[in-house]
């Protein structure tokens, strides 16, 4: 059975959102120590992003079901971060747009049951 | 088998109307009250307002959501199973919590009472919350847990890093987002 596209559609969609969110968190940085809450913020959010995105691939290290919740979680650590003001609302909000588009990509039957059956444990 | 595909569906409504009354009575309450400051001021506050209307509002609201998330709650222990089961126990205490949170409001005794009830509600919720997301998880009920894992991550960070008032709104906000999800989720289950 061929990869389902929603798969790789997903794991743009995070690698997108990881990259996005590693040039807010650049951005972030003022040289000071002060900001460093906020960087690191970004940071976690870059990071759940880029986790979300390498569940996508052939091996996905995790279930089908698990797929969701590390989606879920990147959208809940850009809102996280909007809350605690480390990133612009405009780039919150294309992040948070980019993880509902891993969550449907991830809770697809079609894509649970294909990484399920394909993935090495 | 009808009649259960009737009942679930009932009492999923209830939770969506509960997270509507409320949503819609908090924001009447606090344009009737220009002293209220988001971030600054807890949503307690709006049950001693000055402005009458924002008190009663504030109270009988969380009456009025506390009945029908009991409902929901009711609904939940009967339709699902396990974990979910458990859930809807939590959320029926966490109901009762929250109809005593608008009966015992700031200025009853020394304060405490509402302090105990408003605690109990959130630690109840909080439960009922980890356990649905556990329950729907095993039961591969994708979106849910989505929603679940993204207002139980997001209330828990705002305990953690913002100041009270601010936490709290948070906090109320995921949790009729949460609520409202479960009631859609208990209202298409099927028998």
């Amino acid at each position: 059975m061929a990869m389902p596209k929603k798969m790789v559609a997903g794991s743009a969609v995070g690698l997108f959102g990881g990259i996005i969110a590693l040039a807010v968190m650049a951005a972030t940085w003022d040289g000071t120590l002060d900001c460093i809450v906020k960087v690191g913020l970004d940071m976690l959010v870059s990071v759940s992003f880029f986790a979300a995105a390498g569940t996508f691939m052939k091996y996905s290290p995790v279930q089908g079901s698990t797929m969701v919740v590390l989606s879920a979680l990147a959208v809940a650590f850009t809102l996280v971060a909007l809350i605690y003001g480390a990133m612009s609302i405009g780039f919150g909000l294309v992040l948070i747009v980019l993880g509902i588009v891993a969550i449907l990509c991830a809770a697809c039957p079609t894509v649970t049951s294909w990484v399920d059956a394909n993935r090495r444990v | 088998m009808n009649s259960r595909k009737i009942g679930s569906a009932g009492f999923g409504i209830a939770a969506l109307l509960g997270a509507f009354v409320f949503s819609v009575a908090w924001i009447i309450a606090v344009c009737g009250d220009a002293s209220w400051v988001l971030g600054e001021n807890t949503i307690s506050d709006l049950g001693v307002s000055d402005v009458q209307i924002s008190a009663d509002l504030f109270k009988y609201a969380c009456i009025i959501t506390g009945v029908l998330f009991a409902i929901f709650g009711i609904g939940k222990a009967i339709f699902e199973k396990k974990a979910n089961c458990a859930s809807g126990i939590f959320t029926i205490i966490a109901a009762l919590a929250l109809i005593a949170v608008g009966v015992y409001n700031k200025d009853f005794g020394n304060g405490n009472a509402h302090l105990f009830v408003a605690y109990v509600f959130f630690l109840f919720t909080a439960i009922a919350a980890i356990l649905s997301g556990y329950g729907d998880y095993h039961e591969k009920k994708t979106i849910p847990t989505a929603i679940t894992v993204v207002a139980f991550v997001v209330g828990l960070f705002a305990y953690a890093t913002c100041s009270l008032a601010l936490a709290e709104v948070v906090i109320v906000v995921c949790i009729l987002i949460w609520a409202a999800a479960q009631g859609v989720k208990l209202a298409m289950e099927k028998a």
